[in-house]
């Protein structure tokens, strides 16, 4: 069992992560713009830190594997990325920004995964699913209360305001860090020693990769990615078009509901991973997916697209507990768990690419409701890919305090 | 964060420039009459631009016309390119999108090069305007003028408002025809949080201007909803222009 203050400690950094990283993504387009940046030089640097945080994961997933302690690893992603932040508040120029954007993708591939594999360390197995979901949830709440505050220091104050306080975000998700430091080197399961020992079993990569639960599961997250990933833009551009006065607000909403959704859905999707299994809860949560691409293309009225986003809450609750819980069953004791949510992350980011492009295109030769339809096979493939594919991942063993 | 897109948005290139966000910070925040006295003496000798603004943050702006004449002892690299670079470079004064780093000297605003190019020039030379160097082909020297910002203001990223003085979206590009006609300006509208944003074309002729307190104030006099659910503006495709109504295109 995980200390009280471990629990909160974990829970604040979640909430505060998520809170700071709230204001790399939708916040630049804006404040570049701002200062009369080109849509050329706009394109580029969002391009940059894309594609850094896209082509950063497997390097990253390396490095925090072969780090000996991943709450090094995590506070320094965390400090990169406050400094990155800072240096966009800073200047705005060109090189700087690029800068910041290549650090920012970097080291946002070495926190994720150096987060997940502090949960890990910190929990007994059978504790994992529960506390996967606990950290989604925590999660959720902070980029929801990101996306308030942020708003609100961007509409009232300024938009370089925003980059101001997610850098000062660092700050208490460094404190939540550290609490959580004190704790994790005291008692511990066996987890947490693995690469404390001189003689680290490591597993190899060529190993990894032909693990077949492995290429299986990414070909779910991509299905699942080239489905997800442009809803809800495509959603948001027709309640530009067809709301009025509200559209910021219906879209604010579109935004939110989910977040909320996951806060709440998230625990139980932990619990009943470890009811009813893994692929159980992929199953169910992944046909959220087509049902909302379905809603999506035939619902009218841009105020009921909210409850239909409430979909998404689902599905993301699934994916953010499922993904690094897959990762850390398959990856057992073996030290490679970093570079497994590395090729997960990879694989989200690349699928999340196409999805926007391409079904950007379809909306824009097809029309939209096009588009939604061919995300709603993506995302029925989705599913019936994780029933024909997905093996069980989850531990047989419940009692298995001791190590093997 | 309002007032300091103001100067530099007339060169956009300076924007990619890597210092020049923190320095052009400085010198409009006062904006007055001290910044503005400043830069005559120092601006005429390279006008380029209201780039050259840069100079009044530093005192060797005002020294740097003194170690002009000889070209060879202080300003050290930049000094040299100078006298070299405008048989070939000269031509082009407008100075290179983004980097002062090109070796264009008299173009580039900065007080190291602003030294540099006043090189062929005495110090006396500086108020009145052209006599051109003997080699460098004459750059073409335009009288100077200051201009209060709250008169000028750059276009990208200013806001547009609609008729309830709502603002509508940001402009984020224009598009400019072949004779070099302004044509329309690509507004970005709606949205939350990056979510949601459409790029829309909107005809230049159905702009109004007017002078506000923090500058000029850009409005258009289409309703809101015509404007956000307008075609999308797509680069490389053809254009649909939103004109207002009784407004030539």
């Amino acid at each position: 069992m995980v200390s009280r203050r471990a629990a909160h400690g974990l829970d604040w950094l979640f909430f505060f992560v998520a809170d700071l990283q709230t204001g790399f993504g939708p916040f630049i387009a804006v404040y570049l713009t701002g200062h009369q940046w080109t849509q050329a030089q706009l394109g580029l640097a969002l391009g940059v830190g894309s594609a850094s945080s896209m082509l950063a994961q497997i390097p990253a997933g390396l490095l925090v594997d072969a780090m000996r302690s991943k709450a090094w690893a995590a506070a320094m992603a965390l400090s990169g990325i406050g400094a990155s932040a800072l240096i966009m508040a800073w200047s705005p120029a060109f090189w700087p920004v690029l800068l910041a954007q290549a650090i920012h993708g970097f080291l946002s591939c070495m926190l994720n995964p150096a987060l997940a594999a502090l949960t890990v360390a910190l929990v007994s197995v059978p504790e994992v699913a529960e506390r996967l979901g606990r950290n989604a949830r925590f999660a959720a709440i902070g980029s929801a209360a990101g996306a308030a505050l942020m708003g609100a220091f961007g509409t009232y104050v300024s938009t370089q305001s925003v980059f101001w306080l997610a850098a000062a975000l660092c700050l208490p998700a460094l404190v939540a860090l550290w609490s959580l430091g004190n704790r994790t080197a005291v008692p511990l399961p066996p987890r947490n020693k693995v690469p404390a020992h001189h003689v680290p079993p490591r597993e190899g990569v060529l190993a990894v990769l032909r693990d077949r639960r492995l290429l299986a599961f990414v070909v779910c997250v991509m299905l699942f990615q080239l489905a997800n990933a442009a809803m809800l833009p495509l959603a948001g551009v027709e309640i530009t078009k067809r709301a009025d006065e509200d559209a910021s607000l219906i879209i604010a909403a579109c935004i939110l509901v989910p977040q909320f959704i996951v806060a709440l859905l998230s625990p139980h999707v932990g619990q009943a991973a470890d009811r009813w299994g893994r692929r159980a809860v992929l199953i169910a949560g992944f046909c959220a997916l087509p049902a909302r691409a379905l809603l999506l293309a035939t619902v009218t009225d841009p105020l009921w697209i909210v409850p239909v986003q409430a979909l998404d809450g689902l599905g993301g609750a699934t994916f953010g507990v499922i993904t690094p819980l897959v990762a850390a069953d398959i990856s057992g004791k073996s030290g490679r768990f970093n570079l497994r949510m590395g090729i997960f992350g990879l694989a989200i980011g690349v699928a999340a690419t196409v999805s926007n492009t391409v079904a950007g295109q379809i909306a824009n030769s097809l029309g939209t409701q096009t588009a939604f339809l061919a995300l709603a096979l993506a995302g029925l493939s989705a599913v019936v890919v994780v029933i024909l594919l997905m093996p069980e991942t989850r531990p047989i063993l419940e009692p298995e305090p001791a190590p093997v | 964060m309002a007032r300091f897109p103001v100067i530099p948005c007339l060169v956009l290139s300076v924007a990619a420039m890597f210092g020049s966000g923190a320095v052009a910070q400085r010198p409009d925040s006062p904006g007055t009459e001290s910044s503005r006295t400043a830069p005559p003496g120092i601006e005429s000798p390279k006008i380029e631009s209201n780039q050259a603004i840069a100079p009044d943050a530093n005192a060797p702006g005002t020294a740097s016309p003194t170690a002009a004449p000889d070209p060879s002892p202080a300003p050290g690299t930049q000094a040299t390119p100078a006298p070299a670079a405008p048989p070939d470079h000269g031509a082009s004064p407008a100075a290179p999108p983004g980097n002062g780093a090109s070796p264009a000297a008299p173009g580039a605003g900065d007080p190291a090069t602003a030294s540099s190019g006043s090189v062929p020039p005495p110090p006396a030379a500086v108020q009145s305007a052209p006599p051109p160097p003997a080699e460098a082909p004459a750059p073409p020297v335009v009288a100077a003028e200051q201009v209060a910002p709250t008169e000028l203001t750059g276009l990208l990223g200013h806001a547009v408002v609609g008729p309830g003085g709502v603002t509508i979206g940001q402009i984020t590009d224009l598009l400019i025809d072949r004779q070099g006609r302004v044509r329309a300006v690509v507004v970005d509208v709606g949205g939350f949080m990056g979510v949601g944003n459409r790029k829309v074309a909107v005809a230049w002729s159905a702009l109004r201007f007017d002078s506000g307190p923090k500058g000029p104030v850009i409005s258009v006099a289409i309703p809101p909803d015509r404007i956000k659910s307008w075609a999308d503006y797509i680069a490389g495709r053809p254009v649909a222009i939103l004109g207002a109504a009784g407004s030539p295109l």
